[in-house]
């Protein structure tokens, strides 16, 4: 290619960029939606092959009536093409659902923790860890509340079998949650106990079962593992090695049987050991339990012997307390008697003691006075006896001193006398006188030497004197006789102090004489009195020695009192503690017999209960042992009856959702066939339009080209070279998009439905290329052929301007009436459309493409959302379904139907068969349905209403045949009047349809009562209830499944609930579909009404050269937009009608009934939404229309 | 003051990179009922001044009054306005709407204008009232012209502005419909404004703008005007 040309080519590219960018945009939404629907099946069975291998799903399940050796997993390896195999256990067992406390039933299946690589149908654990002990289990994610990890389940069955036969630990610690490649749906199968809907499984170790051989045998094969899951070829293969597989079954039948056998004589015979073991038990049993029981008796009527003696004893009780009573008042008195008289002994005791101690005191004083008047006595009479003897010396001595002075008087009285006479004769003088006078005068002198002697220490000088005087008086003298005369009277002082002297002398001693017999009287009077002191001081000794012995024998006597007084308060408190209780025990006296004669009773009755009990034990031991006997009778007949086992091969289609999911991953890709080839042929349209009008508008282009000497395939090469730049460009844009968009938010939604890992997405090449070649194909053969057309003409016809369209009267114009009511710009409007036939044509047809799509998915999004409520509030008006156990008996039904009645709330019920059977299709498969044989048919439609869909006639049941929901008779092709054949436990039968029902979700087959056993020649087991209540749900719920036989419950609103969960996937499908077709829709609309002005251009600018203001250009233009769109939403809801009924019937599935009819909802939202398009493509040509510049007018003619 | 006062008009147009003149201080003015022509070889300016007199293209600077009226401080709605009222266009190529008949053609514009006149009238005017029904396809070259002439003068506009309506006819056919705008202006006192690259005709024009090189070069006023049918070219 020149290089002038590929710069053309960019040039035109950018010049153009609107329509490249439409052409781009239609191509990228056309194989976007194309490719990404498309892609959303292998996408999701990619996924789910990945899944199936990660987790070794395996190929074949096999379960046998009589389980399977070693030798059986031997065999199945040494299969043909064999890859793996492995053994297990399996079970259906009831846990209790933790809100409702309803029977719920797991599928427990074996796991075994130290599984090899590849160990098959590995649970995939979402949560935890696997269990690695027999106490450990793990759980269905979807099990629900109140089953977190740490939580424990308990396992049970209601005595239909023995649950130790299969496991030997019943309660579980659950350790982790888990799916399963076995349950990718949210159905977890059938089962054939309780209700037989499994509503979760769960891993247990192998050790924790019980089972005596293997319930489950699993096998892979290597061929499967290399083909794809859904394709035929898979399908085909399993087929053979199902029939393989059955073919091993039988031959390993008999051998398992004969196995059996033998395994079961020796049980047998173990057993017989153990029944004669058991009775010799019971019998040794039964004697241990007679004398336990004599003993027991034997106590009590002791211990009843003891009561009596007790409360005899008991009786005499008050009597004794009176007795008491009074003694201790009585001792009380007493006491306070003893206190005082005690009291009072102490007071004279203390007197006495008092009086003694004086006494005594007296006597130690009158001791000490005696004493120290014995030591007076004996100082003084010490004194006396010195006095006396100082008395009697001193006498002595004065006596001697004395003489003197006496001698002196005398002498001096001689003296004084002589003296005296001397004078006198002196007075007479002779001579007579004179001689005496001479004598008188030698004696006076005498005298006085004498005195003068005597007086050597008296009075010397008178006496000298007094001599002087003599001696002088003698030799006579008269004067001297008057001075002896004075000298006479001086001796008479010393004369009268010698004589004074004398006399104190004398005075003296005879003082001293009186003291010392004053004190010798004294001493001997004190010696007296000494003497009577100690004779009374003896006298008082003795008599304290006494007292004080008397005081000793008072203490001695006081302290015993007090002994005695202590003791007896002692006695006396403690008596009323002692009545106290004494009055307790009368007061409780009774209590306590009563106590002690009811735990008599007690024994008694406990005696009696245990008597009876052992008893009972000991007869259901022998009935027990009765039983044995018969069981190992019963086994030994059984043995010998035994059947063959058999092989259940099943294949992975078994598992529920297996299947299913194939199926509806079928229904996308449908859709995905369906809506998006329209998509495209829309899209094919409007790319060859758009570029038939590029190369129409370059045709000047083409001819200059042409006449420069290019060769048509130069020329034409610009144009393929645009048109696959520009469909490639958009192939890249939608693809990247679709891919990474739409197999995601399918496979999303299908989730909700089904438990797979995220989507494996793997690149479609071959998709891609298709999708490419597909848009490179239409647009440039689109381009090529307007462009061969275009060439074909001669240059100069080319270079010539394309003479316009030919302006014509139309047909309208020829009804006159019409066309003259016509406004002036109507009618321009209506030549033009009629002028741009083409064009208008290309709108419609677009406009009219996505307003059907849009119809179809608004219509299928109704058709799916309605059925909610029109099965679960206009056909199911019952609110509740209840479903029992099989077989019960007439009377058990009376009694579960007084049951219901008493329910509160209950409003209506009636009892039904409702139970999943088989129906013949008419391709020789058996599909399964619901039965419903309603108790009492002329009432059911309190709960069912049975009507034709259309006409809304109700259908009543009969006896002549059965009636039959719509989706049914569309399967089977059945039609009133028609015969179809059901199959119920194996009985085969045909019976009329005669009424057709409208139902949306699962299939039903009506019957009355006698049309059933007319049918299968047995009455209908009822098995269920429909009832209406009124009141909480919850509270409804627990009441009726307090009933024993009542096994589920099922709500009308939680099953429309979980069935507009179920089907909400689909609305996200729809919702893709809705914005694709909008998004259509408008590039479309903008690219056509983009062509419309770029051929316009001229015109357009000529009118706002006019002065047509802004909004009359537009709606000069537009208005035959308009006129296309209503047109286009006419044709396309004509159109879409037919193409909603495809799309539904091409999804639907087999259990669900699409509501067919489309809703008022729907045309409202296709035809609003078709012009919402329009409406915006008109703003934006509005604007562009505004900017197209009026220079275009004065341009000359192309 | 003059009826149409052009001054110091400037325009240039960007494409990409390229710098465009198309008007270079343009002055001029015209009077009312004034039949003036402007002259000058292709891309000498002649168009753009048109446009921009028209109301279908603006200046970058300069001011362009008609009747009074800065044409080029209108805005948008003005514009619109003004095109609709007061502007005649006739084109080269006729611009007829190829769906309408000639009458009806006639009818679009006088849709929109209320003090419009007859349609059919004004189709008569132009001398043919017989072709009426009849579409564009159906008319010759010259009798669209006359079509196109009849629906801008039945809008009544002040103004009449005609791009080089001869140039896509042949001499005698332009000649006369040359003739037919010349006299029907004439009748009507109509301004008119008509460009063209044929100087021989310049005179039959009151007036006469010489363009060249995006500038105006002359200004002539031709105090007496001919008839077409004494100019030859």
């Amino acid at each position: 290619m020149k290089s002038a040309l590929i710069k053309d080519i960019l040039r035109e590219i950018w010049k153009s960029k609107n329509r490249f960018i439409s052409i781009m945009a239609i191509v990228a939404i056309g194989t976007g939606f194309f490719a990404g629907i498309k892609a959303a099946r292998p996408g999701m069975v990619e996924t789910a092959q990945i899944y199936y291998s990660d987790y070794n799903l395996a190929d074949l399940f096999i379960k046998g009536t009589m389980g399977f050796t070693q030798e059986d997993l031997e065999l199945s390896l040494a299969a043909n093409d064999a890859l793996n195999a492995r053994l297990g256990y399996s079970a259906d067992l009831f846990f209790a659902n933790k809100r409702s406390g309803a029977n719920e039933i797991a599928k427990v299946i074996s796991f075994d923790p130290n599984g090899r690589e590849g160990y098959l149908n590995m649970p995939v654990l979402k949560d935890g860890r696997m269990p690695r002990n027999k106490n450990e289990c793990v759980v269905d994610h979807l099990i629900g509340r109140g089953y977190a990890i740490g939580s424990t389940i308990s396992l049970y069955l209601d005595g239909k079998e023995d649950i130790e036969k299969i496991l030997s630990v019943f309660d579980f610690t659950i350790v982790g949650l888990v799916s399963s490649p076995e349950y990718v749906a949210f159905g977890r199968g059938r089962s054939n106990i309780g209700n037989g809907n499994v509503s979760a499984f769960m891993f247990i170790c192998e050790e924790a079962f019980a089972y005596e051989a293997h319930t489950d045998l699993y096998v892979s094969f290597a061929t499967s593992s290399n083909l794809n899951f859904y394709d035929a070829l898979y399908k085909d293969y399993m087929k053979t090695q199902t029939a393989a597989f059955e073919a091993i079954g039988q031959e390993r039948s008999p051998l398992r049987l004969k196995e059996i056998k033998d395994e079961a004589q020796i049980e047998i015979n173990d057993a017989k050991k153990d029944l004669q073991d058991g009775y010799d038990e019971y019998y040794d049993g039964k004697d241990t339990f007679d004398k336990e029981i004599s003993i027991a008796q034997a106590k009590i009527s002791t211990a009843r012997y003891e009561l009596n003696e007790q409360v005899k004893l008991l009786a005499g009780l008050p009597a004794t307390l009176a007795e008491a009573e009074e003694a201790y008042a009585q001792g009380l008195l007493a006491y306070q008697e003893g206190l005082a008289a005690f009291e009072e002994g102490i007071a004279e005791f203390e007197e006495g003691l008092a009086a003694y101690q004086e006494g005594k005191d007296q006597f130690e004083v009158g001791l000490a006075t005696y004493n120290e008047g014995l030591a007076e006595y004996l100082e003084n009479l010490v004194v006396y006896n010195q006095g006396l003897a100082v008395f009697e010396e001193e006498k002595a001595a004065a006596l001697a001193a004395l003489a003197g002075p006496q001698a002196i008087v005398a002498e001096l009285e001689k003296v004084s006398a002589m003296i005296g006479e001397i004078q006198k004769l002196h007075l007479s003088p002779s001579t007579e006188q004179a001689e005496l006078v001479e004598t008188l005068a030698s004696q006076i002198d005498y005298a006085v030497l004498s005195i003068a002697l005597e007086m050597s220490t008296g009075p010397s000088v008178s006496i000298d004197i007094l001599q002087t005087a003599i001696i002088s008086a003698i030799n006579g003298d008269a004067a001297s006789l008057g001075m002896l005369g004075s000298t006479a009277l001086m001796l008479e002082p010393s004369r009268q102090s010698i004589m004074g002297e004398i006399d104190a002398g004398m005075a003296a001693l005879a003082a001293a004489q009186s003291e010392l017999d004053t004190g010798k009287a004294l001493l001997d009077e004190a010696k007296s009195q000494l003497d009577e002191g100690k004779k009374e001081l003896d006298g008082s000794a003795a008599q304290l020695v006494e007292t004080e012995q008397q005081l000793q024998e008072a203490w001695s006597a006081i302290q015993d009192a007090e002994e005695e007084l202590v003791s007896g308060k002692e006695e006396l408190d403690a008596a009323p503690e002692q009545l106290e209780l004494l009055r307790k025990t009368i007061a409780e006296a009774p209590a306590m017999v009563a106590e002690a004669q009811k735990q008599i009773d007690e024994g008694q009755k406990k005696l009696d209960e245990e008597r009876a009990k052992g008893l009972k034990t000991l007869a259901e031991a022998l009935e027990k042992l009765e039983d044995g006997r018969i069981e190992i009778a019963d086994a030994i007949k059984e043995l010998e009856d035994l059947k063959e086992p058999k092989w259940y091969v099943m294949e992975r289609k078994s598992s529920p959702g297996y299947s299913d999911f194939i199926d509806d991953t079928d229904k996308i890709d449908k859709v995905a066939t369906v809506f998006p080839v329209f998509f495209i042929l829309i899209a094919a349209l409007v790319c060859s339009t758009t570029m038939a009008r590029m190369v129409e508008e370059q045709r000047g282009q083409l001819g200059t080209l042409k006449t420069m000497g290019y060769t048509n395939r130069e020329i034409l090469s610009k144009y393929v070279a645009y048109a696959l730049a520009a469909s490639l460009s958009g192939c890249a844009i939608g693809l990247s998009i679709g891919y990474a968009v739409l197999p995601r938010v399918i496979f999303d939604a299908y989730k909700i439905m089904y438990i797979y890992p995220d989507l494996a997405q793997r690149v479609h090449w071959d998709y891609i290329a298709y999708c490419t070649a597909v848009s490179a194909i239409v647009t440039v053969s689109s381009a090529c052929s307007v462009c061969l057309k275009e060439l074909d003409s001669e240059p100069a016809s080319l270079l010539r301007p394309k003479a316009p369209t030919i302006g014509s009267k139309i047909m309208l114009e020829k009804i006159t009436p019409l066309w003259k009511r016509l406004g002036f710009l109507q009618k321009v409007t209506a030549r033009n459309i009629f002028r741009y036939k083409k064009r208008i044509a290309m709108s419609v047809v677009g406009i009219a493409g996505s307003c059907a799509l849009i119809l179809a998915a608004y219509g299928l999004r109704h058709s799916i959302n309605s059925i909610v409520e029109r099965q679960y509030k206009d056909i199911f008006v019952y609110d509740v379904i209840g479903i029992f156990d099989d077989g019960l008996s007439y009377e058990q039904l009376e009694g579960l139907k007084k049951e219901l009645i008493g329910i509160s709330g209950m409003e209506e019920h009636m009892l039904a068969r409702y139970a999943k059977f088989d129906v013949l299709k008419n391709d020789g498969a058996r599909e399964d349905h619901f039965i419903i044989v309603p108790d009492e048919p002329e009432f059911f439609s309190t709960f069912i209403r049975l009507h034709e869909r259309q006409s809304k006639q109700p259908v009543a049941l009969s006896d002549e045949g059965v009636v039959i929901t719509e989706k049914l008779s569309r399967i089977l092709g059945a039609k009133e009047g028609s015969y179809i054949t059901v199959f119920e436990d194996d009985i085969q039968t045909r019976v009329k349809v005669i009424g057709i029902v409208e139902n949306y979700v699962m299939n039903y087959v009506y019957f009355t009562p006698s049309g059933y056993s007319q049918a299968f020649g047995k009455p209908a087991a009822y098995n269920a209830f429909y009832a209406k209540y009124s009141g909480e749900r919850d509270r409804f719920s627990e009441e009726v499944l307090k009933i024993e036989d009542i096994l589920a419950l099922s709500f009308t609103a939680s099953s429309g609930a979980q069935f507009s969960d179920m089907v909400a996937s689909l609305s996200i499908i729809v919702g893709v579909i809705i914005a694709a077709s909008g998004a259509l829709s408008l590039v479309v609309l903008y690219n056509l009404a983009t062509i419309n002005i770029s051929e316009r251009i001229r015109e357009i600018a000529t009118i706002k050269v006019l002065g047509f203001t802004d909004w009359e250009v537009s709606s000069y233009i537009n208005r035959e937009n308009m006129a296309s769109c209503f047109i286009g939403i006419v044709v396309g809801v004509l159109a879409g009608i037919p193409f909603e009924r495809f799309i539904v019937e091409t999804i639907e599935v087999n259990i669900v009934m699409f509501a067919p009819d489309l809703n008022a909802m729907s045309f409202v939202m296709a035809i609003s939404l078709t012009m919402l398009f329009t409406l915006i493509v008109n703003i934006i040509l509005h604007f562009t229309l505004m900017n197209v510049p009026m220079s275009e007018s004065l341009k000359s003619v192309e | 003051m003059m009826f149409v006062e052009f001054k110091d008009v400037y325009k240039t147009y960007h494409m990409g990179e390229i710098k465009i003149t198309a008007s270079d201080g343009v002055s001029f003015s015209i009077g009312e009922g004034e039949f003036a022509l402007i002259v000058g070889a292709s891309g000498a300016g002649k168009t753009t001044v048109l446009n921009i007199l028209g109301g279908i293209d603006t200046a970058d600077s300069g001011s362009v009054l008609v009747d009074g009226k800065d044409v080029l401080k209108m805005n948008r709605k003005e514009l619109i306005q003004y095109r609709r009222h007061d502007i005649g266009f006739v084109f080269q190529f006729y611009n007829l709407m190829p769906n309408l008949t000639a009458l009806e053609n006639i009818e679009l514009a006088t849709q929109v204008t209320p003090k419009a006149l007859d349609p059919l009238q004004t189709l008569s005017n132009v001398g043919l009232a017989d072709r009426m029904s009849n579409f564009p396809s159906q008319l010759s070259g010259g009798e669209q012209q006359r079509v196109s002439i009849a629906r801008a003068l039945a809008k009544n506009p002040k103004l009449l502005l005609c791009d080089e309506p001869t140039g896509a006819l042949d001499y005698n056919t332009g000649k006369s419909i040359l003739q037919l705008l010349h006299e029907t202006c004439r009748q009507m006192k109509k301004t008119v404004v008509l460009i063209t690259h044929n100087s021989m005709i310049k005179p039959i024009a009151d007036r006469i703008i010489t363009m060249k090189n995006s500038k105006v070069e002359e200004i002539y006023i031709n105090s007496n005007p001919v008839s077409v049918n004494d100019v030859e070219w």
